[in-house]
């Protein structure tokens, strides 16, 4: 009979499959992938690194963020690319912020600029070096355009063959819902834990970029006088009442503000008297409480660094250059995740001296030795030799005094 | 559309065999290099590049990261030709002393480079040392003494021609000037500096003084030495080819002997990084008890000449400290990727806290690959412990691997039950059955067991009288068979394909996430195989009625049935994928198929609670 000779064949097929991929799996066993295909690498002039800090090097915001995206995907092979790249249009760092919400998982992304016609050498090459596999609960795009283009890029990723999510809209806070949606659509949820910030006080809040991408909690703009209405919009969407982070002092987010911000959710301000000290009042930050419970289950709200321990690590960067500050967000991503810290190019500020005093590790012993680590993001010229000598004197490791000084 | 429905559940008994085998394809497919890879700088997440070619620049580049800015009492210059010599200095560089060590050879710029560094810093010189501000160790250094002592510099200098005898005075000077009980002492062979290397990071911390022992002999410098002051214990650091057993016996005499050693340099450099003595300390003990410490390690080629390790060393003798390691040059040596991998550290509730390791790489790209940097760079990043990311093998993955073992012996064993001996069942049940084992593994076989157990072969085809439960259980198994495996594959292959995503407004946004996606696709794609293919192909031998009218009569039953296992087993997957883990799983990760064989668990729950009324009512049968 026909059918039953079919049956035969699908016994047999079932045997040599299940036989093959047993045989598969022994030899797997046995087998070493060649992680080291990555031969020749262009020797670059060495940067200024010192025993507890290393600079990401670059002239301009082009390369600082493609020296950033080296740092974190060496891609020498699949698992150390990134999934997608976040092209960002060069001029505006409240864009850059807003485009710091792709970073996090599942899209595992870094930030490169682009010029608004035309995508610079160094970023081609760059994207060329990292060949981002494809994000896959997105129909495996490789690229997120975060504002207004030219054709003329879309032509040059094209010619690629990257295909790429474009994020457009009528203004930068109709971004930041459009970013936040996207987001709440991966997760089908909206993140309850938001940030707001002065769209006319960048010092106060591109710190706010380093959390963003370890944990994914949007950033929204608030103006000198007024919630726009995207901002409200985006405050709304949460399936309850959000848990507002204010990122400003009462100089730059109003009290008023503060209070209509109230109708949305619970409002906290970030301490801080200055925008340095608020960078080290932001690492030192931590709310945990109730977000949600459901009789069975609970989430947890878990908001800010919340460090003031040793063994960790810093970004330092100049907020004179917010645009240069905001891609090194995603070193808080993958690698060495920590809080961003403002300097400026001469000096590091007393508030960030004294945090990181507190923070300092002391010796402990040969075997259980906790170590401080520190980014410094830009060319001398952005944050000087002097300065990273200074960070990496207060992150190094305290050693027991003894006749000889250390 | 017999012939069709054998050759689909054929592609699905295939596809669930096959498709969980892509993880393991994707773990050791490496992916497309470009051929030149332009970087602006050699720096990653966890690895730093001391990226000066040849010792010299090395010895520069660490010297003035080390020192300049802290002013040393005095300064050891050592013979740049002797790698004993410089070794057994290195542990000025410990506390107390924290003197820096300068290699020296014989070239001009070298001496110009030496004084000038000298005056640099400007030591004071140290009383222990008579006021000297400089030792001398080495032959080759007398040539720096003339013109030190005319710029005004108080040297002490250590040049007996033997080594042996030269190495036991640096101890000696070390130990009267550490004011140190001599607790422990390094044994390393003559013979081979790379067996003698590892030592260095630690005596650069730490500050045990070294001695030099020959394959087959102690020499009478060495024994002097120990003779003169005792040493607790004695740690010899090499394998057998370099000290011999008759000489580790020989140590005894003057303290408690304990070996580390391994015959391959790699190894033998973990090994040391591993050792831990409680009783002194000694030992870098960089294993999983003490996982709440970061590690600092200094990552060279086995070929490199060895001055470019010492010079590389310094850097290690002040507040970073750690384990010194080998590797080749264009691949990570096994022994020393096992050993990184051991050391990664997990993170539990954030990745922010740490500890974070960095591996200091020392030369350029010609002599440590960039390809070895980006390697060691993955393996060091931190990782969920659940999850192990990328290329680990967490226990949650381990489990389901054994589980995914099982299944297919399962279903090898049920194929030879249903072909041997309960041939009278109807041949699409067969592949059912076939498919209920790779969906639900084990619980399958449990399942096929109470179905068919105490029956005789006669039994006629789909006449098996049950106990309600286990009808239940045969029906709710008969929709679980072609309906999860469909799911599984229609959202394995949306996953690989890249998932749809539609960014909508208004309540109902979360419809366009592509987890709503995948599971509304694979559920009506189950939905649609079951209606049209399979459940009328099963009942075609029992109840021999139009296509039309099988599909018609059952559709309502199987959209129930189908349903009940879906809400179980989706919202199982959607909780696991979503919330259980902290990040979302790709298919490509063995992690992604536990949460789908474990979500099919629940789903045969909820399918069986479902299927209950709608045996109990006669629509759905549980005999066959």
């Amino acid at each position: 009979m026909d059918f039953r000779r079919r049956m035969n064949y699908i016994r047999w097929a079932f045997g040599v499959v299940t036989a093959l991929s047993v045989l598969l799996l022994l030899a797997i066993l046995f087998y070493r992938p060649d992680y080291y295909k990555a031969k020749d690498v262009t020797n670059p002039a060495p940067v200024q690194i010192t025993q507890n800090t290393t600079r990401v090097p670059g002239e301009d915001v082009f390369q600082v963020s493609a020296a950033i995206s080296q740092i974190i995907y060496p891609a020498t092979f699949a698992d150390n690319k990134p999934n997608a790249v976040i092209l960002v249009p060069q001029g505006d760092w409240r864009r850059a912020l807003v485009a710091a919400n792709v970073i996090h998982f599942p899209v595992d992304a870094p930030i490169l600029y682009i010029k608004e016609n035309e995508i610079p050498d160094v970023i081609k090459q760059e994207i060329k070096r990292l060949d981002p596999g494809g994000l896959f609960v997105d129909r495996n795009t490789k690229a997120y355009i975060v504002g207004s283009v030219g054709q003329r890029v879309k032509d040059e990723l094209r010619a690629m063959k990257i295909n790429f999510r474009q994020f457009e809209a009528a203004n930068v806070y109709e971004l930041a819902a459009l970013i936040d949606q996207y987001r709440a659509t991966i997760n089908s949820d909206h993140t309850d834990m938001v940030m707001i910030a002065a769209d006319n006080a960048p010092e106060f809040s591109i710190f706010s970029a380093s959390w963003t991408a370890h944990m994914g909690n949007p950033t929204f703009f608030v103006s000198a006088n007024e919630v726009p209405e995207a901002t409200k919009r985006a405050l709304k969407r949460r399936a309850q009442d959000a848990f507002i982070y204010l990122l400003g002092n009462e100089k730059v987010i109003s009290p008023e503000i503060a209070e209509e911000l109230g109708r949305y959710g619970h409002v906290q301000r970030i301490p801080g008297k200055d925008a340095f000290g608020m960078s080290t009042g932001f690492a030192g930050y931590a709310d945990v409480g109730p977000n949600f419970g459901y009789w069975v289950a609970k989430t947890i709200r878990m908001f800010g660094w919340g460090i003031a321990e040793a063994g960790h690590n810093f970004i330092f960067v100049n907020p004179a250059q917010p645009e240069m500050a905001v891609p090194a967000g995603i070193l808080s991503h993958r690698g060495k995740h920590g809080p961003m810290l403002l300097v400026q190019d001469n000096t590091i500020p007393e508030p960030v001296v004294r945090y990181l005093k507190i923070v300092q590790p002391t010796y402990l012993g040969s075997q259980e030795q906790l170590f401080n680590f520190g980014w410094v993001i830009g060319s001398p010229s952005v944050i000087s030799e002097q300065v990273q000598i200074q960070a990496n004197n207060l992150l190094q490791v305290k050693m027991p005094v003894s006749k000889t000084k250390e | 559309m017999k012939r069709f429905g054998l050759y689909l559940s054929l592609l699905l008994i295939f596809f669930l065999i096959l498709a969980p085998l892509i993880a393991v394809k994707e773990a050791i497919s490496t992916g497309k290099i470009p051929r030149v890879i332009d970087r602006l700088h050699l720096n990653t997440g966890n690895t730093t590049r001391l990226a000066e070619q040849d010792w010299s620049s090395m010895q520069q580049l660490v010297l003035k990261q080390r020192y300049d800015s802290i002013q040393p009492d005095a300064v050891v210059v050592v013979d740049g030709d002797s790698w004993p010599l410089a070794l057994a200095c290195q542990s000025f560089s410990a506390k107390p002393l924290k003197l820096p060590v300068i290699l020296f050879n014989h070239t001009e710029t070298s001496i110009n480079e030496v004084i000038t560094k000298i005056n640099t810093w400007s030591p004071r010189g140290l009383n222990e040392f008579n006021g000297a501000d400089v030792l001398l160790v080495g032959q080759n250094t007398l040539s720096l003494q003339n013109e030190l002592q005319q710029r005004g510099h108080n040297t002490s200098v250590f040049s007996n021609p033997d080594i042996f005898e030269n190495v036991a005075a640096v101890r000696d000077t070390l130990l009267k000037a550490s004011n140190k009980k001599n607790q422990a002492v390094l044994i390393v062979g003559s013979d081979n500096v790379k067996y003698a290397l590892p030592a260095a990071a630690w005596m650069a911390h730490r500050g045990t003084p070294v001695l030099l022992v020959e394959r087959d002999r102690v020499p009478d410098a060495t024994r002097r030495a120990l003779n003169e002051i005792d040493a607790e214990n004695i740690y010899v650091l090499a394998p057998l080819s370099q000290v011999s057993n008759s000489i580790e016996n020989e140590l005894q005499e003057w303290g408690q002997v304990t070996r580390i050693g391994e015959e391959d340099p790699a190894a033998h450099a973990v090994s040391f990084a591993r050792f831990y003595d409680a009783t002194n300390r000694f030992g870098w003990q960089a294993t999983q008890v003490t996982a709440e410490a970061a590690r600092h390690f200094l990552l060279g080629s086995i070929k490199e000449d060895w001055r470019i390790f010492l010079a590389g060393n310094q850097l290690f003798s002040g507040p970073n400290f750690g384990p010194l390691l080998f590797t080749s040059a264009d691949k990570l040596t096994a022994q020393t990727e096992k050993f990184l991998w051991s050391t990664t550290p997990d993170w539990w509730v954030t990745p922010a806290e740490g500890p974070f390791n960095h591996t200091w790489v020392l030369g350029g790209p010609t002599q440590v690959s960039y390809a070895v940097q980006g390697r060691v760079d993955f393996i060091q990043e931190m990782r969920d412990y659940l999850d192990q990311g990328d290329q680990g093998i967490s226990g949650i993955e381990a489990l389901a691997l054994v589980w995914f073992a099982l299944s297919l012996a399962c279903a090898i064993w049920t194929w030879f039950h249903l072909s041997t001996r309960l041939t009278q069942v109807a041949p699409f049940m067969k592949l059912s059955w076939l498919l209920v084992m790779l969906v639900l593994g084990p619980v399958g076989l449990w399942s096929y067991y109470i179905c068919y157990r105490g029956y005789n072969h006669q039994v006629a085809l789909g006449e098996f009288p049950r106990p309600l439960w286990v009808q239940v259980l045969s029906a709710t198994l008969g929709t679980v068979g072609f309906g999860m495996s469909t799911m599984v594959t229609v959202a394995f292959l949306l996953a690989y394909f890249g998932l749809p995503l539609f960014i909508l407004q208004g309540p109902l946004f979360w419809l366009g996430s592509p987890m709503t996606q995948s599971i509304l696709w694979s559920y009506l794609a189950a939905l649609a195989v079951n209606i049209f293919i399979f459940v009328p192909l099963m009942l075609r031998s029992k109840e021999p009625s139009a296509y039309w009218d099988t599909v018609r009569d059952n559709a309502l039953t199987v959209f129930f049935s189908m349903t009940a296992i879906s809400i179980g087993m989706m919202s199982a997957m959607w909780l696991m994928q979503m919330r259980g883990l902290t990040v979302m799983p790709e298919e490509e990760n063995i992690i992604w198929w536990a949460t789908v064989w474990g979500a099919n668990i629940i789903g045969l729950i909820t399918g069986y609670i479902g299927n209950w009324p709608l045996v109990v009512r006669g629509r759905k049968i549980g005999t066959m």
